[in-house]
């Protein structure tokens, strides 16, 4: 019989693959919000069959948040700022970035399962599958120069957690888990204010030397 | 028995084979809203090269002439031992498994590009050059996953794995399968040529399996097309009956049976064409360089079926 924390898990890690595949940031926002909501789905599909209604309320909190919210704000952010649409000079090539995290993968599954195993709860050793989710949002971090990429890729670390959490230790209160979701709302907003301060910071000089780099890759 | 089913099948996959090349260049017209070909289109053209005279680059050596004859063999010996329209071993079905297979596609291939260099023409030789980069990394992806195959049920042999796959529902919806299908379905894109890899057209900058035969014509040319129609018919069936849809397809010599799978198996390849033709009309086509990410993404789903084979503990 399939598990529904087999197929959540590895949807996940095909959606990370996913993100280190894509080059266009909005298209990386897009698949980072088809994760959140895979995320969110598993939560309501364990609320509703295990009754618990406090799974409910963390799957709308993680959908509408994760899933929606923080995606359009990235969105709108890169609208004003059209030159970060696209990865120019990731650190290390899109091909060797898939096969790399695909390593991360497999380190993840083999230290958790050398390490730790299987914990006692419903999800069993499927825990490790979050846990290799974490490693790849972390590569992805380290493995781009874009700002939004990059904060995407603390968002995954982030639905990692989450996840692990929920499935490591089921019985952890909403208060905690609600505030794991609600804390990225407010780094989303701050960053995005950082950002936007620092370009308008710059000089008029800096402004113009970044329009022309935006014309160049115009093409 | 086995014999005259042998035959039928190679018959069967001879003369339809150009008829699914020539509906998916029908289909990939009208998704265009253009009248397109007719889907005999492929038949009256290799009539046509059947027709006209062999014209040989004078530098080339005997072996530009033979390639053709030799490739197209090789795939109509495939039809003898693959899967198509039954999924007991007919005649020649015990003298190879899957990897033997996979090996004689690979001959097949290399065949191509010898004789493709062969002719010295730039443009051969810059298809092959790009058709061996491509194939060296996806050919080893197609063994891992028979490999991986080979997990399920417990034998590389085409007919057992059909066999496991249409009777227990559990190894059918295994992550295992899925996660084989998904990487069999890219590299099989990659194969048989198709969109976001290459598109069907003679311009330089993404010409791949159309470089290779750029010095062929006549008979020849015919045959080496040809070729190419069965071979993408073959992969195309092994897919559709081994991997993503393995139910219907007869599992004792009956003639009745036979005869309605036929027809299903038309249909089943019928739809795999459409999905082909809407996947070639929606989807850009890569640099060329970026082709290697998606056959990375390919060995990534690979590797992951067997992932998910380990994160299971062997349970389904």
């Amino acid at each position: 019989m399939l598990s529904v924390y087999g197929i959540t898990g590895f949807v996940i890690i095909v959606l990370g693959l996913f993100l280190q595949w894509q080059v266009y940031v909005s298209r990386i926002v897009l698949t980072f919000a088809a994760s959140s909501m895979v995320v969110a789905l598993s939560f309501l599909y364990e609320g509703i069959t295990t009754g618990a209604g406090v799974l409910i309320a963390l799957s709308a909190l993680t959908a509408a948040i994760r899933g929606i919210l923080i995606p359009v704000l990235i969105v709108r952010n890169l609208h004003e700022t059209p030159w970060r649409a696209r990865e120019n000079r990731p650190v290390i090539k899109t091909g060797s970035s898939i096969l790399i995290a695909l390593a991360l993968v497999v380190f993840g599954l083999w230290l958790f399962s050398w390490s730790i195993g299987s914990l006692p709860g419903t999800a069993g050793r499927y825990v490790a599958l979050p846990f290799a989710m974490l490693l790849q949002g972390a590569f992805l971090i380290i493995s781009r120069r874009n700002a939004f990429i990059q904060m995407i890729g603390y968002l995954e670390v982030e639905n990692a957690v989450l996840l692990l959490g929920a499935w490591g230790v089921p019985g952890l209160p909403l208060v905690i888990e609600a505030a794991v979701v609600l804390d990225l709302l407010g780094i989303v907003v701050v960053a995005g204010i950082i950002m936007r301060m620092r370009e308008s910071s710059t000089s008029a000089d800096d402004r113009a030397a970044r329009a022309a780099a935006a014309e160049d890759l115009r093409g | 028995m086995l014999l005259l089913l042998s035959l039928a099948q190679l018959v069967y996959v001879a003369l339809f084979a150009p008829l699914f090349a020539g509906i998916l260049s029908t289909a990939e017209e009208k998704l265009e809203s253009k009248a397109g070909p007719s889907i005999f289109q492929r038949y009256f053209d290799l009539a046509k090269l059947f027709r006209k005279e062999s014209v040989v680059p004078s530098i080339a050596s005997p072996f530009f002439r033979l390639a053709p004859y030799v490739t197209f063999t090789l795939y109509l010996f495939l039809t003898l031992v693959l899967p198509i329209i039954t999924a007991f071993p007919l005649t020649f079905g015990p003298v190879v498994d899957f990897i033997g297979g996979g090996l004689i596609f690979g001959a097949a291939a290399t065949v191509k590009k010898i004789a493709a260099i062969d002719s010295r023409s730039n443009y051969a030789h810059l298809g092959s050059s790009r058709a061996a980069s491509l194939s060296a990394l996806s050919e080893p992806i197609m063994v891992l996953i028979f490999i991986l195959l080979g997990v399920l049920s417990g034998t590389n042999n085409p007919y057992v794995i059909n066999n496991t796959l249409q009777t227990s529902s559990a190894w059918y919806s295994s992550l295992l399968h899925w996660f084989v299908v998904g990487a069999f379905f890219m590299v099989l894109l990659v194969e048989t040529g198709q969109l976001p890899i290459e598109s069907h057209t003679q311009a330089e900058f993404g010409m791949i399996d159309q470089g290779m035969p750029i010095e062929y014509s006549g008979p020849e040319l015919a045959f080496f097309q040809w070729g190419g129609y069965v071979k993408q018919f073959l992969l195309m069936s092994v897919f559709l009956n081994v991997f993503a849809v393995p139910f219907w397809v007869p599992m004792k010599a009956s003639l009745g049976p036979l005869a309605v799978y036929l027809l299903i198996h038309f249909v089943k390849m019928l739809v795999l064409t459409l999905i082909f033709a809407l996947i070639n009309e929606t989807v850009s086509k890569y640099r060329l360089y970026k082709n290697f990410d998606f056959i990375a993404m390919s060995f990534a789903f690979a590797l992951l079926a067997g992932l998910a084979f380990y994160v299971t503990g062997g349970r389904l």
